[in-house]
């Protein structure tokens, strides 16, 4: 088999987090950035290519922006994006897979319970990045709702300096690869609920939960009676989030709902190889566009 | 989980939830990112989201002239929540597991997301601003929203 990063996944099973040994699921070895890996993810956007995507995006509306004479500071929304793209990594994970399975890292669970770890350590931008307070004008130069013909001599787009800035990443007009990434990580993640190996694991981690004093059936009813959007955990809610994990780990449950995911995906990639060389082919040009846009390396 | 079966008629596709929770799904090529889909499309924030207070709105039926619903904040889950009364057909019915589609009326920058599960767990899908789209992982199975500016 060719040493490939889509070989390397096919037989390996990346997770990270879990210090339990899995008895009979592939092995584990470390993740590079801490969050579960799936097959999928080799032909798929990283949540830190999605924040470039965004900056790009938010650059790109303020060149269109300066054309019609509004002051647009580039370095502030490139500070304040890169800031809240680091939030978003922390929240949902490298590959946008670190909640998939609920909370599962034991030093999350214990500061931070069900809260976002962004919730708690930053704060969002204020107005829109590069242009602090945004006129009724310049509002509607940006999204095209409402805009005057010409703004500073100037005619509006259609769909304002958003649809421009969309349409220069995406000139084809498609906004990303074919559906194939998107339909195997959609597919193997709804299966996994009604997988007899899953949801076996799910009635013994429940069984843990229940030996802790909680009531919840699976894990995705764990901590959904908590208020998580403000900046108090409850000792309440750190203690069912530890609980939560330390049963996760106890009854092997993620090994067994993520090596589920795992074949279900490398057997539906290996089926389709073609179109998924395809996606990856189009998020490789999508990334150089926003490289240039991005004016790095 | 809702055995309500709607068709998506604005792309033309169909998402059918069968007793087991297993749903299949034609859908447009979309950008996507493994545990986070990419939903929207540029045609522009849904009018009645954008002249609302709201930034992210969800709507009963993936025709955004249905019921909807709106936020400005972050919603761990939408167990409470309702699409607002007098707003189209679903109007008064829960929100949570029941969405088609969502808008996201943010400017320049950030992001909406709608998560698979409560506390903003499993599969989400996401919109730029000025976007609206049909939910993918997320069709009748929205169960919390997050807002980043």
């Amino acid at each position: 088999m060719k040493l490939t990063l889509a070989g390397l996944l096919a037989s390996v099973a990346l997770l990270a987090g879990c210090t339990s040994a899995p008895a009979a699921a592939p092995i584990a070895a470390p993740a590079p950035h801490d969050d579960f890996v799936l097959p999928a993810d080799a032909y798929a956007f990283t949540v830190p290519e999605t924040g470039e995507i965004d900056l790009a995006r938010a650059l790109l509306v303020g060149q269109c922006m300066t054309r019609f004479g509004y002051a647009f500071d580039a370095a502030a929304a490139r500070a304040a994006l890169t800031r809240a793209g680091s939030g978003t990594v922390a929240d949902l994970g490298y590959y946008g897979n670190k909640r998939r399975y609920g909370v599962t890292d034991r030093s999350i669970a214990a500061r931070y319970g069900y809260h976002l770890v962004s919730q708690m350590t930053s704060a969002a931008p204020a107005g829109a990045p590069g242009f602090g307070q945004l006129t009724a004008t310049m509002r509607a130069v940006l999204t095209g709702k409402s805009a005057p013909g010409r703004v500073n001599g100037r005619p509006v787009p259609a769909g304002g300096c958003a649809r421009t800035a969309a349409d220069a990443l995406s000139p084809d007009g498609v906004l990303g690869e074919a559906d194939v990434v998107a339909e195997v990580g959609g597919q193997s993640y709804r299966d996994s609920f009604a997988d007899p190996a899953v949801v076996a694991a799910f009635g013994r981690w429940s069984s843990c939960m229940h030996d802790k004093g909680y009531a919840y059936q699976t894990p995705r009813d764990a901590g959904a009676e908590f208020d998580v959007n403000n900046s108090a955990v409850p000792a309440a809610e750190i203690a069912a989030a530890e609980a939560d994990v330390a049963c996760k780990q106890q009854t092997n449950l993620v090994a067994v709902w993520h090596g589920f995911e795992v074949s279900f995906q490398n057997a539906r990639i290996k089926d389709d190889a073609a179109a998924f060389a395809t996606a990856k082919k189009n998020h490789d040009a999508r990334m150089s566009r926003v490289a240039g846009v991005l004016g790095g390396p | 989980m809702t055995s309500k079966r709607r068709l998506g008629g604005l792309l033309g596709g169909a998402a059918v939830a069968t007793a087991a929770g297993v749903a299949t799904a034609l859908m447009p090529a979309v950008a996507a990112n493994a545990a986070g889909h990419h939903v929207g499309t540029i045609a522009g924030v849904e009018s009645r989201c954008n002249s609302s207070v709201y930034t992210l709105c969800l709507y009963y039926n993936s025709s955004t002239t249905t019921a909807y619903w709106g936020t400005s904040s972050n919603v761990s889950n939408l167990v409470n929540d309702t699409f607002f009364s007098g707003t189209g057909a679903g109007s008064g019915q829960a929100v949570k597991n029941n969405a088609a589609a969502a808008s996201c009326d943010l400017l320049s920058s950030g992001k909406c997301y709608i998560f698979f599960n409560s506390n903003y767990g499993g599969n989400y899908d996401y919109l730029n601003g000025q976007e609206t789209g049909q939910l993918y992982y997320t069709y009748n199975e929205d169960a919390s929203v997050k807002v980043v500016y």
